[in-house]
């Protein structure tokens, strides 16, 4: 759960500039840090099913859409 | 800025001040019992001990300000929430790990040592301590800062 995972892509970024919001504002949305969703986004950290949802649905759209395994 | 990204960066140089404050202190009284030993100059010893006070008093300093940072967080649940979201959680465990080996190392170090050249006990756990504490406080504070590279 910690680590870089390479399997796990994510597609945070493009929906986050879809809405036009930064990453500070997304983060006040979900209600963690602006560093935690940095590192969501850069694939550092893989989120709890809990915060995925969250994310989610601040980003009106569904956890597989954010989050794909790379087959 | 918001509150909360406010109080991270507040919450990362306080610990940054403790950490560095600490280092001084315990480092300077390490180096004095040290100098004790070898028998250093009265004024090296003077220094080292005036040089330690200033780090005794950042740290100090550093514990007052975290004090009114909790207090702020304890008035306000969503703060604090926000404040230890699961990936403080994560860097926080991750840092107890690092904190953990290099305990486990400089014990092992201090043992080694201590059998080729005898020094007292409390030297022994002082070091320990020290290693202990700036190996989790400095981990933490890299754990989080990384999550500021893009």
């Amino acid at each position: 759960m910690t680590e870089t995972n390479p399997r796990l892509r994510n597609t945070l970024r493009e929906h986050r500039a879809r809405f036009g919001i930064t990453q500070e504002q997304l983060a006040a949305r979900v209600g963690v840090t602006r560093k935690t969703i940095n590192t969501v986004e850069t694939g550092r950290f893989v989120p709890s099913t809990v915060l995925a949802l969250k994310l989610a649905r601040a980003l009106e759209t569904s956890v597989e859409t954010l989050f794909q395994l790379e087959t | 800025m918001n509150d909360v990204e406010r109080m991270d960066t507040n919450r990362d140089r306080l610990i940054f001040l403790s950490l560095a404050g600490f280092l001084v202190w315990q480092g300077s009284d390490v180096t004095r019992q040290v100098f004790d030993q070898l028998g250093a100059p009265r004024a090296l010893r003077v220094a080292v001990i005036l040089v330690g006070l200033l780090g005794a008093i950042a740290w100090a300093g550093s514990m007052v300000l975290m004090r009114r940072w909790m207090r702020r967080l304890r008035a306000n649940p969503s703060l604090a929430s926000a404040l230890n979201d699961e990936a403080v959680h994560d860097a926080r465990l991750r840092a107890c790990a690092v904190g953990f080996f290099a305990t486990i190392g400089a014990l092992a170090i201090v043992s080694v040592v201590g059998a080729l050249v005898p020094f007292s006990a409390r030297l022994a756990g002082q070091l320990s301590i020290l290693v202990a504490a700036s190996a989790f406080l400095g981990a933490f504070l890299h754990f989080r800062r990384r999550a500021e590279v893009d």
